[in-house]
């Protein structure tokens, strides 16, 4: 019994943080499910008496149509994901399993590229999708989000794999079998935690971008959620509580989607980002 | 005879050069064509335009090379240093706050307790939110008129009357920084838990046998042990701070006055608001730089750590 | 190794395809310009409003009925976006053959080179517009901006709390202050400040013309330091910092003063006849009752005239489709639509002839003031000229002083080489 006291006022404060910390979402979720002309009541509606779901309708299915920036943001981060893997794991494991002369600049490049912000290289990437003929397609945007993506993917995921012991793999050598087949058997399901980690940094980074798809995308039916919610901010009126319905309907399948993998993302980033 | 040798030596070689069982060379090629094809460009692109006079939407004024001329301009100009000296200022604040908060935060989680998977899905919820949305949320709660957070300070009567929160520099500038915690704090926090969680327990339950206190502990054993984490989280922290636009930009414009421009909110004001290209790239260059910097000592502890 | 290459190759043919399949669906589009109907495109901010969304989708329908061989896409943009969108697009030759934009963007445009002059199709139509009107899409002779929305400017007022509206500044102080100590938690009045907002300029000129001030003057020249503008500045700075009859202007936009006079924050703001709309509310609503009346008089009537306007892509290949398509966005019936729908101030000089405008006791107010309407200034690059205004305003308002601050701007115009060209 006094074990189960004993951590009460861990819990409280816990509480009381996170009660501070997710005070916005509350209020982008009871916004949401306001009338418009109730959103500018004072003093403030904690809990709107009722709940105007049709909000989230209007939003999904009616005048906005968010489903289709939607699905859009869905293709856009979940192949942002893929290609970054499929570039960072091969680099990830030849930072690992070789050894070579440029392998300190390169890690050094890669350490900086991954330091910029967008707004810094969008003036020259604008330019490089246009000669590729990629403005206004999703792809553009895929390629563009995976520049930023990727060498964060490749440091994680070099991190992740040298805590991987060799040996395994030098065991798999004497049995003969060549090294894809190493990689494929062994090292790949391995390291699993670690690219899946790397995964969901470039899902959620390009799930949130805002700055590239608004330079290069233009067509309304391509457009991903970050820009179809600035939409909302009209020239003379803000419709808050369509806006808060369509916040509502970016920021939680992301995050109970995420609340399932956080262990594995976290250990799979401390590895990689810090070497424990 | 000699040259067949030769020639098939070349071959060896080179087959030994690709070939994925010796060499990285097609495991590195993906990500090396990536580079080449599209950073190394937009890169060369910004390096050149910063020695340029370009303002698209004025031909009038031409485009031509003009050497350093930008620099000279820019890091003459007493408006760059004070743009400097807020961001440096802004990126502290901001820091110092997540650091404080996150390893408040930390300290709690680290705790064996129940529901700790559920604290920390409900914490990372700020992280996941999409940065515009953020923005927006918290525009909403600081405004002077229907703000939440006003009607909060008032009913509490830490306030007489609704603080105009974005409408005057000094808490403009706290403002921002306090939205950009909100989204870092999380994050953070499971890095330096992470930390936390590496110290090994008999350390501490030794000291504790010593007769060392809670807050002891933590100051003679935890913090020291962590140093090299917290260190390069920090770090990447300064780093994703400095760089942070997503927040500053659709709460305030960089306003009021010049009160919340940060030297990325600047570079974008001049590329994308006044469309002079050369000032833009020349301020993105320097930003490169001071990255490159902050890159240099986070490679310098990571190796550091690495030897110990 | 192989394996992996495979599956690397497949995954690049699957997205290359995806992209492919889109380029084919415009692919498409282009081949079918040359055979059968003409594709223009057509860029519209503010496509956002489902109201207005619907409107345009009618007229497009209708121009198509009417025009079988033509077909119009209709692109949409955030306003905030649009203007950086536009001059990106421009820069790589991206750019709709028919844009609607803000006027003040003409002038940036035309020397990008990146729009037609229309006087081939509009020197007729053109006089179908006010006076006050018909240069402002003009640089020299050439007509570069057809004009399709505009507006004037009035006093919103709470039609409970004042009876008579004030007419001259000094009265409109008075008043302020007499609503204010009557209401507990009303401000008199409503100006704005905020940054990166073209309205924060316009406000703020609004009390310079109304002053017998100007921006520029007829050749060009920068008066913004002249003695009346910085009088008007003292006024604006005034009614925050000595009067106190304004909530912190430099949080709002014009778009937030009819919020807070909804709310009963306010009694009274000066704004255009969309503010009705943000309300939505009428005049003489039961629980916040409003009429409008024409400004306060300075040493003059006056405002500024905020136009948006219609120009054409330099590059466009159908130019003549294009026209038509203005032509009949702007013609009188499809323009008196337009009007209606938004609530604007009604554009073509036949239109406020329409007893819709003239006779309606809200809309006749906005129609007297374009009598004393004002041109923006023309400047060569509106969003520069905008932020050396805008930080004059904010640190004004912040107590520096008005006639240093205006010196610095007319200086840092002048340096930027941002006069109009006449």
């Amino acid at each position: 019994m006094k074990n189960k006291w004993r951590n009460a006022p861990v819990h409280i404060g816990l509480w009381i943080t996170l009660i501070i910390l997710l005070f916005p979402v509350w209020i982008m979720i009871s916004t949401s499910l306001q009338k418009y002309e109730d959103v500018f009541n004072w003093p403030p509606d904690w809990l709107p008496n009722k709940p105007e779901w049709i909000n989230f309708v209007n939003v999904w299915l009616g005048d906005y149509s968010f489903h289709e920036p939607f699905f859009n943001s869905i293709i856009i981060s979940v192949s942002t994901a893929l290609i970054s893997i499929v570039i960072a794991f091969p680099a990830a494991y030849a930072l690992t399993r070789f050894k070579f002369k440029a392998k300190n600049l390169l890690l050094l490049i890669v350490l900086v590229t991954q330091m910029f912000s967008p707004i810094i290289l969008i003036v020259g990437l604008f330019q490089l999708i246009q000669t590729y003929n990629l403005l206004n397609t999703l792809i553009g945007v895929i390629i563009t989000n995976s520049v930023f993506t990727t060498p964060m993917a490749v440091w994680l995921m070099y991190g992740y794999l040298q805590s991987i012991p060799v040996t395994l793999e030098q065991a798999a050598f004497v049995d003969g079998a060549s090294r894809f087949k190493s990689i494929i058997r062994i090292t790949f399901p391995l390291a699993a935690p670690g690219v899946a980690m790397a995964g969901i940094y470039a899902f959620i980074m390009s799930w949130n971008d805002l700055i590239i798809p608004l330079i290069l995308i233009s067509e309304d039916s391509l457009r991903p959620i970050s820009l179809a919610l600035t939409d909302f901010a009209g020239q003379n009126v803000v419709y808050w509580h369509e806006m808060m319905a369509a916040s509502v309907i970016s920021t939680l399948p992301v995050a109970i989607l995420f609340s399932f993998v956080q262990n594995l993302f976290v250990k799979g980033f401390m590895s990689g980002a810090v070497k424990e | 005879m000699s040259s067949q040798i030769k020639k098939e030596r070349i071959s060896y070689k080179l087959r030994k050069m690709v070939s994925p069982e010796r060499s990285p060379f097609f495991f590195l090629l993906p990500l090396f064509l990536f580079l080449v094809l599209m950073v190394a460009y937009p890169i060369g692109r910004i390096i050149y335009l910063s020695f340029t006079q370009n303002i698209l939407t004025r031909p009038d004024l031409g485009v031509s090379f003009n050497g350093l001329g930008n620099y000279t301009a820019l890091l003459g100009s007493i408006e760059f240093w004070a743009t400097v000296l807020r961001t440096v200022l802004w990126t502290g604040l901001s820091v110092i706050g997540k650091c404080l908060i996150a390893m408040y935060i930390a300290l709690l989680l680290a705790k064996n307790i129940a529901f700790k998977r559920l604290y920390m899905g409900l914490l990372l919820i700020p992280w996941v939110t999409p940065m515009v949305v953020a923005a927006v949320v918290w525009k909403w709660l600081y405004d002077g008129q229907f703000g939440t957070i006003n009607y909060i300070l008032l009913q509490l009567n830490i306030i007489q009357e609704p603080i105009i929160w974005l409408g005057n520099e000094l808490s403009a500038f706290i403002a921002t920084a306090i939205v950009d915690m909100w989204i870092g704090i999380p994050f953070l926090a499971l890095m330096l838990l992470s930390g936390l969680q590496s110290v090994p327990v008999e350390l501490s339950e030794s000291a504790s046998i010593d007769g060392a206190n809670a807050i002891q502990r933590f100051f003679f054993i935890t913090l020291p042990t962590m140093k090299p984490i917290i260190l390069v989280a920090t770090v990447l922290t300064g780093i994703w701070t400095f760089n942070s636009f997503g927040v500053i930009w659709p709460m305030t414009n960089g306003g009021p006055v010049q009160a919340t421009t940060t030297l990325v909110v600047d570079a974008y004001k001049r590329s994308f608001g006044a469309f002079d290209m050369g000032m833009g790239a020349t301020i993105a260059i320097i930003i490169f730089l001071i990255l490159l910097g902050f890159t240099i000592i986070y490679k310098r502890l990571l190796d550091r750590q690495g030897e110990l | 190794m192989k394996k992996y290459l495979i599956i690397l190759l497949t995954l690049v043919f699957v997205l290359a395809s995806c992209s492919s399949n889109e380029e084919e669906a415009t692919g498409e589009k282009d081949s079918s310009k040359s055979e059968g109907p003409v594709t223009i495109s057509f860029i519209q901010p503010g496509l956002e409003k489902p109201q207005t969304k619907k409107a345009i989708e009618k007229t497009v329908k209708r121009f198509e009925e009417e025009n079988p061989d033509i077909k119009v896409d209709v692109q949409g943009v955030g306003w905030k976006q649009a203007y950086q969108k536009l001059v990106t697009g421009f820069q790589s030759g991206e750019s709709p053959d028919v844009i609607y934009g803000g006027t003040r963007w003409m002038p940036a445009f035309q020397a990008m080179e990146a729009i037609k002059p229309l006087n081939e199709f509009a020197e007729e139509k053109i006089k179908e517009y006010p006076e006050s009107l018909r240069s402002s899409g003009k640089i020299g002779d050439e007509i570069y901006a057809i004009p399709r929305s505009f507006s004037s400017r009035t006093l919103y007022y709470r039609s409970d709390l004042i009876e008579e509206p004030p007419k001259t500044w000094d009265e409109l102080v008075k008043k302020a202050k007499q609503v204010q100590k009557e209401n507990e938690g009303m401000f008199g009045f409503g100006i704005s400040g905020a940054s990166g907002a073209v309205s924060t300029t316009t406000q703020y000129f609004n009390y310079v013309v109304q002053n017998g001030g100007e921006v520029f003057d007829k050749e060009g020249n920068v008066q913004i330091n002249s003695p009346e503008a910085v009088e008007a500045l003292e006024f604006y700075r005034d009614l925050y910092t000595k009067h106190k009859i304004t909530p912190n202007p430099l949080e709002y936009t014009r778009e937030q003063l009819p919020i807070l006079f909804k709310e009963g924050k306010l009694a009274m703001f000066v704004n255009g006849p969309w503010a009705r709309g943000i309300m939505e509310i009428e005049q003489d609503d039961e629980d916040t009752p409003f009429k409008v009346a024409k400004l306060p008089k300075g040493e003059q009537m006056g405002n500024i005239l905020v136009s948006d306007s219609l120009m054409m892509s330099a590059d466009t290949e159908h130019p003549e489709a294009a026209w038509k398509f203005i032509e009949h966005l702007t013609s009188l019936e499809e323009q008196k639509k337009y009007d209606k729908n938004e609530g604007l101030v009604p554009i073509l000089s036949e239109e406020s002839e329409d007893p819709y405008f003239k006779e309606d006791p809200f809309f006749s107010k906005f129609v007297e003031m374009v009598e004393y309407g004002h041109e923006q200034p023309k400047v060569t690059a509106w969003e520069p000229f905008q932020d050396i205004v805008i930080e004059a305003v904010q640190k004004s308002l912040q107590g520096e002083d008005p006639q240093k601050l205006l010196d610095n701007a007319a200086k840092e115009i002048k340096k930027q080489n941002l006069e109009p060209k006449q």
